[in-house]
């Protein structure tokens, strides 16, 4: 079964009088375990897609699943709990909360699902050593390089377990070699972990890894490549 | 929770100035308020002294049904005759926690020296008793010559005032005039045997003290206009309604109808500075409430807006919108927290000064100075710190509601 699924999903934002179709009749379908990227130009729809996704938004068509659930039926703290418990999200602009540290960071998200703080400790600290930053657990966001605090970012969206780890443009803001190293990390993880992942981005570079690629232009999928590798 | 107090306490420290602003504006409210609930409490303490005892009003008095809407006009259908002061004061004696019970006649006249005269109120009161309500009135400062007695028929103790307006002095005679009951003018033989200052400037000029007997001779009337009861020490309070409730239902089952006022009921002064002091805290209370919830709404709207990104991350990880309004509602108790910690430390700084001091002033209607003084009162300082901070959550709330409302993506804000 799949976990994530699109049925023809439209999604259309209202400025005013002006109405943007940012999805137009996505379909899209997302088995456990696996690894793929969205590419596509700015403004093509990545971002509402993920949003879609991350049942952080809802679709103004269609249907969008998630791990078998109709996400516009549920209730919004069922949203909450259904993000908090199945799914992990990493931001290009990593959004780490400036005033926390790394590892209360990644504790953060298990902290909104509750739980034994040392439990928690544990486990925030093992993501944070799994994702290579052992030595910067007690460093603030502000005192980390971008690509570390894109680490911190991964640990956090990993440390709840997810069904599902969503990355929209993870290393947009990042310079190449860095951007790399992180869809390497999140790479390995998937394969050593079997952790599902779908990020996207604008990097044609960044994607020769990788197995499955929907590509997506002016709110539609317009091809989808599937190497055998 | 923990993570709650975590995100706050360090975004509080962040915005140290915005902070320290917010958390000074409680502080000064909370000051305010317990230095006026401090004073208003070591007043209130002096007043009921005053009234119970200065006053000599007792814990409470006893009168006829009808005396207090008709009673001045009909002294003698709704006064008590002598044998009813007899068997019901029996009664009253009989409940354990009553220290005492005197009868009271209460009259008015003219005072002469001779050549001129003015009006006097007076008390008849029983001395010995009086001064077990009262204490010595000869032993305070301003009394000059002795103070009532039993064995002299005549003596009368007198406001300054009124013994300056008149020129009497310790051991001049006078003559006081009244109506009898029954209409007849009658005139008897005073001796200022004392002069003191009433404390007030309403009585100073017209008080008179004599013998209860020297008043029914003056109105030629047997009985007694009230009956005043003084509890043993510590009973007032709530010892007080019960003693009250006890003492209704003994005297009715003795066939009397009798009705009963407390001390505060019959201080016309202590209900009106009671009443001033009220309307005075109300308006302190609101100037506070209002500075406090428009300074904590100020800040914590800017903390929300600077935040917004992050609310949206919170959200998008799985908080629920309740999560976010605990968030900021935390940052807003915890703003009044600290405000409250400060403000103790100014309250104690000013309580420290005041103590050391010893300020006096002459209150509004009163003849002597009397010491500035404010009370240290727990329950007041403990319940200040529970309202400054619930309110302080409450005006933290609305911003973090209006954030909470927002659609995440909204908060996430597009690139
Ligand atoms: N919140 C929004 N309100 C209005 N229009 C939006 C909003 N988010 C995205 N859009 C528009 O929808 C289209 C797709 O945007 P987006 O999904 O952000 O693309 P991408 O992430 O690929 O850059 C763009 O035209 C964008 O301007
Ligand atoms: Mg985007």
């Amino acid at each position: 079964m799949s976990i994530l699924e699109f049925n023809r999903v439209e999604k259309e934002y209202r400025l005013g009088e002006t109405r943007v179709r940012a999805l137009r009749g996505v379909d899209l379908s997302v088995d456990k375990g696996e690894f793929i990227a969205v590419l596509g130009a700015s403004g093509s729809g990545k971002t509402t897609l993920l949003n879609l996704a991350g049942a952080i938004d809802d679709p103004t068509g269609g249907a969008v699943l998630v791990n078998g659930q109709t996400v516009a039926n549920l209730s919004d703290d069922a949203k909450a709990e259904l993000r908090s418990r199945t799914i992990g999200y990493i931001f290009q602009t990593f959004n780490l909360v400036s005033v926390l540290t790394a590892l209360e960071n990644v504790m953060l998200a298990l902290q909104i699902r509750g739980g034994r703080i040392a439990d928690i400790r544990n486990e925030a600290a093992r993501r944070l050593d799994e994702v290579g930053l052992a030595d910067f657990m007690h460093h603030r966001p502000d005192k980390l390089s971008g690509g570390q605090r894109q680490r911190v970012a991964i640990a956090r969206a990993l440390v709840t377990n997810p069904l599902l780890v969503l990355a929209d443009e993870p290393t947009a803001n990042l310079d190449h070699e860095t951007a790399q190293s992180i869809i390497d990390l999140m790479k390995e993880l998937n394969e050593k972990d079997g952790v599902t992942f779908l990020f996207s981005t604008h990097d044609q570079r960044l994607i020769s890894q990788v197995k499955r690629v929907v590509r997506i232009d002016d709110g539609k999928i317009v091809t989808e490549m599937k190497t055998a590798n | 929770m923990f993570m709650w107090l975590t995100i706050s306490l360090r975004n509080i420290l962040k915005n140290g100035r915005r902070s320290l602003m917010t958390v000074l504006a409680i502080a000064l409210g909370y000051a305010a308020i317990n230095l006026f609930q401090g004073y208003v409490h070591s007043t209130y303490e002096g007043l009921t002294n005053a009234a119970i005892h200065g006053e000599g009003l007792g814990h409470f008095a006893i009168f006829r049904k009808g005396y207090l809407e008709q009673g001045k006009l009909h002294p003698e259908k709704f006064q008590f005759s002598k044998e009813e002061v007899d068997r019901i004061s029996a009664i009253v004696c009989a409940e354990r926690d009553v220290q005492l019970v005197t009868p009271r006649l209460s009259v008015s006249g003219i005072l002469s020296n001779g050549k001129n005269s003015t009006i006097f109120i007076s008390e008849g009161l029983v001395p010995a008793e009086d001064v077990e309500i009262r204490g010595d009135l000869s032993k305070y400062t301003s009394f000059t010559g002795s103070y009532l007695d039993e064995r002299e028929r005549t003596g009368v103790v007198i406001g300054a005032e009124l013994a300056a307006m008149l020129d009497l002095k310790v051991g001049s005679d006078a003559v006081i005039l009244s109506n009898t009951y029954t209409g007849m003018a009658n005139a008897l033989d005073a001796k200022v045997l004392g002069i003191y200052n009433t404390g007030n400037t309403a009585t100073n000029d017209k008080m008179l003290l004599m013998t209860y007997r020297h008043a029914q001779d003056l109105v030629d009337y047997s009985g007694a206009e009230r009956l005043i009861v003084l509890l043993r020490d510590g009973r007032n309070g709530k010892n007080l309604a019960a003693v009250m409730e006890r003492l209704r239902k003994s005297i009715s089952d003795a066939g009397y109808d009798v009705e009963m006022k407390t001390w505060n009921e019959l201080s016309v002064f202590y209900r009106q500075v009671k009443n001033l002091f009220d309307m005075i805290f109300l308006f302190i209370f609101l100037i506070v409430l209002v500075i406090v919830v428009m300074s904590v709404v100020n800040t914590m709207s800017m903390s929300v807006m600077e935040r917004t990104r992050e609310i949206g991350t919170l959200r998008a990880l799985g908080l629920k919108r309740f999560g976010v309004k605990s968030l900021f509602a935390t940052e807003g108790a915890l703003l009044g927290i600290l405000g409250s910690a400060a403000g103790s430390i100014i309250f104690f700084l000013v309580y420290a000064a005041i103590t050391a001091a010893h300020p006096t002033y002459i209150p509004p209607g009163s003849s002597n100075p009397v010491p500035l003084r404010v009370d240290l009162v727990w329950s007041v300082l403990v319940r200040s710190v529970l309202s400054m901070t619930v309110l302080a959550l409450v005006a933290a709330y609305i911003p973090a509601k209006r954030s909470a409302k927002m659609t995440i993506v909204d908060a996430l804000g597009h690139i």
